[in-house]
C-alpha cells in the first residue's frame, strides 16, 4: 500500500494530473485578480486555491518520503519545495509580501513538463561558458556607476545622485530607453557628458548581446546533443562526451589504418600471383 | 482531365496567375485612393471581380484534379480561405470581410517556391521552439498576476486588470517607456525595480532566444532542403538523421572496419604462405 502510494509521482496519469492542477490553479489565480468579484465566488475561488496547494503538499510529500534526503539533490525538487513552502508561509505581518509571490507555483509548469525542463536546463548549462562574459559586464557596470556618480550627481541626483540610482539609471541606458531624456540635461551643466554616455552603451550593448547570445547557442548546443544522445540510445549506439574535432581526428586515425590494412593486404594477395 | 493536370503544371498559366495576383494588388492599391473618379473607380472594381473569377476558376480547376486530396495541402487550405472571404457577402456582421479581402494578395507567397519555402521553414522550425514560447507564457502569467498584486492599486491604470496588465508587460518586454512607468511606480514601493528589471532581463532574453530559435531552425531547414536536392540529383541516398546521428554512426563503423581489417591480417598471411607452400611443392 505505502509502496504503491510512494511510486505514484512516476505515474504518467498522476503527472498529468499535476500539470492539469497547475493549470486549473492558473484560472483561479488569474481570477482572483478581479476587484469586481461578489464575496461568494472569492471565497469559493480561495477554497479552490487551497486545494490545489493540498493536491501540490500531497504530491511533494510522497516524492520527499520516497526520496528522504535525496530529494534536495535534485535543483527541480528544491524548486518545487521552495515554491510550494512560500505558499505555505503565514500571509499577514512581514511575510505579507510572500501572499504575492505563491503566484510563483505557476511556474512548477515549467518543472513538470519535460520539454520546458530541457529548454531552462539547457539555458542554466550554458551559464558556465558565459560567465566571464558576465563577469565583464558587471565590471563594466560598476565603474561605470562609480565613474557616473562621481561626474554627473551633483548636476542631476534624480539621475546619478547615489550608487543605486546610478545603477537603475545605467540599466535604463542599456535598454536604450529615453536616454537621450537624461544624457541632454546633463549635458547642459557638463558638456562633454557624451563622451561618458556613447561609450558606455556601445560597450554595454555589444557585451550583452555577446552574453546573451552566447547562452543562447550554448543552449541550443545542448539541447541538439541531448537529442542526439537519445536518437543514439534509441539505436543502441553508446554516445561520447568528446568534441566534435577529437572525434574527427580518431576517426582520421582509424581511416588511415584501414588504408593501411588494405594496402598491406593488397601486398600478400599480390603474392600469390 | 489529364489536359486540365498539364495546364495547371505550365508554367506559362502560373506566370499568368503571378500576373494576375499582381495586377491585383496595383487595383486594390488604387481603390485606398480618396479622390478616385467614380467611373474610373468602377472600372476598377470591374476588373477586381475578373480577378476574382480567375483565381475561382483556377481553384476549381485544381479541386476537380485534386479532389479532396485538395485540402490536404496546406498551402490549398490558405489559397481556398483567401479567395472564399472576397466571396462571402460584404454586408451585415460579415462587412469586415470586406477589408480582409486583400488577403487574397498574401498569394503571392503561395505562388512562388522560394517564398514558400521561407514560410514552410518558419513553420517547421515552430515546434522547436513551443517549449521556450510555453515558457514565456508562463513568465508573462505569473508576472502579471504578481504586478496586479503589488502595483494594482498604485496604477491601476496600467496594472488594474488582468488584460490591462498583459498590455503594459508587453509594453515593458519591448522596453519603450518603461523608465517612466518604472520611476513613477517607484516613488510609492521603492524596490519596484526588482520586479522591473527582473522583468526586462527575463523577457528579452526569453524572447531573443525563441526568435533567435525560430531564424536558426529555419535557415538549417533549408540548408538541409537544399542539400538534398543536390544529393538526389548525385544519386547519394540523403539521410533523415542529425549530423551529430551521423558523425556516431561514421565513428562506429570506422573504428569497426579498422579492428576487423586488422584482425583480417594474420589469417590472410597465413592462407597466402600456406598457397605458396603448396605452389612449390606442386613444381
Amino acid at each position: 500500500m505505502l509502496a504503491s502510494m510512494l511510486s505514484l509521482p512516476e505515474k504518467n496519469w498522476f503527472q498529468r494530473l499535476i500539470i492539469g492542477t497547475i493549470l486549473f490553479n492558473a484560472v483561479v489565480l488569474g481570477l482572483l485578480t478581479d476587484n469586481d468579484l461578489s464575496p461568494d465566488f472569492r471565497s469559493v475561488l480561495v477554497m479552490l486555491d487551497h486545494l490545489c496547494l493540498l493536491i501540490f503538499v500531497f504530491e511533494l510529500s510522497l516524492k520527499l518520503i520516497g526520496q528522504r534526503f535525496r530529494f534536495f539533490g535534485d535543483g527541480w525538487n528544491v524548486f518545487d519545495f521552495v515554491v510550494v513552502a512560500v505558499a505555505l508561509a503565514p500571509a499577514s505581518g512581514p511575510l505579507s509580501v510572500l501572499r504575492t509571490l505563491r503566484v510563483f507555483r505557476l511556474m512548477r509548469l515549467v518543472t513538470v513538463v519535460p520539454s520546458m525542463r530541457r529548454v531552462i536546463n539547457g539555458m542554466l548549462g550554458a551559464i558556465p561558458g558565459t560567465a566571464a562574459v558576465g563577469g565583464v559586464l558587471l565590471v563594466i557596470f560598476y565603474v561605470s556607476a562609480i565613474m557616473a556618480t562621481n561626474f554627473f550627481g551633483q548636476a542631476e541626483p534624480q539621475y546619478f545622485g547615489h550608487l543605486g540610482v546610478s545603477f537603475f539609471t545605467l540599466f535604463q541606458f542599456l535598454t536604450m530607453e529615453g536616454w537621450p531624456d537624461v544624457a541632454r540635461p546633463v549635458m547642459e551643466k557638463v558638456p562633454n557628458a557624451w563622451m561618458f554616455f556613447i561609450p558606455f552603451m556601445a560597450l554595454t550593448t555589444f557585451t550583452t548581446l555577446n552574453l546573451l547570445f552566447g547562452i543562447i547557442v550554448g543552449a541550443m548546443e545542448k539541447a541538439k546533443a541531448d537529442e542526439a544522445r537519445e536518437d543514439l540510445a534509441a539505436q543502441g549506439i553508446e554516445a561520447t562526451e568528446e568534441s566534435d574535432a577529437l572525434r574527427i581526428a580518431v576517426i582520421e586515425q582509424n581511416v588511415q589504418k584501414i588504408s593501411q590494412s588494405v594496402s598491406a593486404l593488397k601486398e600478400q594477395l599480390q603474392k600469390l600471383e | 482531365m489529364q489536359s486540365i493536370a498539364s495546364l495547371l503544371a505550365n508554367k506559362l498559366f502560373q506566370k499568368a496567375i503571378i500576373g494576375v495576383i499582381l495586377l491585383n494588388a496595383g487595383i486594390l492599391g488604387v481603390l485606398t485612393l480618396p479622390n478616385l473618379d467614380s467611373a474610373l473607380a468602377k472600372a476598377l472594381h470591374w476588373l477586381d471581380q475578373a480577378c476574382m473569377v480567375v483565381f475561382c476558376v483556377e481553384l476549381g480547376l485544381k479541386f476537380t484534379v485534386l479532389r479532396f486530396g485538395f485540402f490536404r495541402n496546406g498551402w490549398n487550405v490558405f489559397d481556398f480561405a483567401v479567395v472564399a472571404i472576397a466571396l462571402a457577402p460584404a454586408t451585415g456582421p460579415l462587412s469586415v470581410l470586406r477589408a480582409l479581402r486583400v488577403f487574397r494578395l498574401m498569394r503571392l507567397v503561395t505562388a512562388f517556391p522560394s517564398m514558400r519555402q521561407v514560410i514552410a521553414g518558419m513553420f517547421a522550425s515552430i515546434p522547436g521552439v513551443a517549449s521556450v514560447a510555453g515558457i514565456l507564457l508562463v513568465i508573462f502569467y505569473v508576472s502579471a498576476i504578481v504586478a496586479i498584486g503589488f502595483f494594482g492599486e498604485t496604477d491601476p491604470e496600467n496594472f488594474g486588470n488582468l488584460g490591462a496588465t498583459f498590455f503594459t508587460l508587453f509594453q515593458l518586454m519591448t522596453t519603450e517607456g518603461w523608465p517612466t512607468m518604472a520611476r513613477t511606480i517607484m516613488e510609492t514601493s521603492p524596490l519596484a525595480w526588482i520586479f522591473f528589471i527582473t522583468f526586462i532581463l527575463l523577457t528579452t532574453f526569453t524572447t531573443l532566444n525563441l526568435v533567435f530559435g525560430i531564424v536558426v531552425n529555419s535557415m538549417e531547414e533549408a540548408k538541409e532542403e537544399a542539400a538534398w536536392e543536390t544529393m538526389e540529383a548525385k544519386g547519394v541516398m540523403p539521410s533523415h538523421q542529425s549530423m551529430e546521428v551521423r558523425l556516431a554512426i561514421i565513428e562506429n563503423t570506422v573504428k569497426s572496419a579498422a579492428a576487423d581489417l586488422e584482425a583480417l591480417q594474420a589469417p590472410i598471411e597465413l592462407l597466402v604462405n600456406a598457397r605458396k607452400s603448396s605452389k612449390s611443392k606442386d613444381i
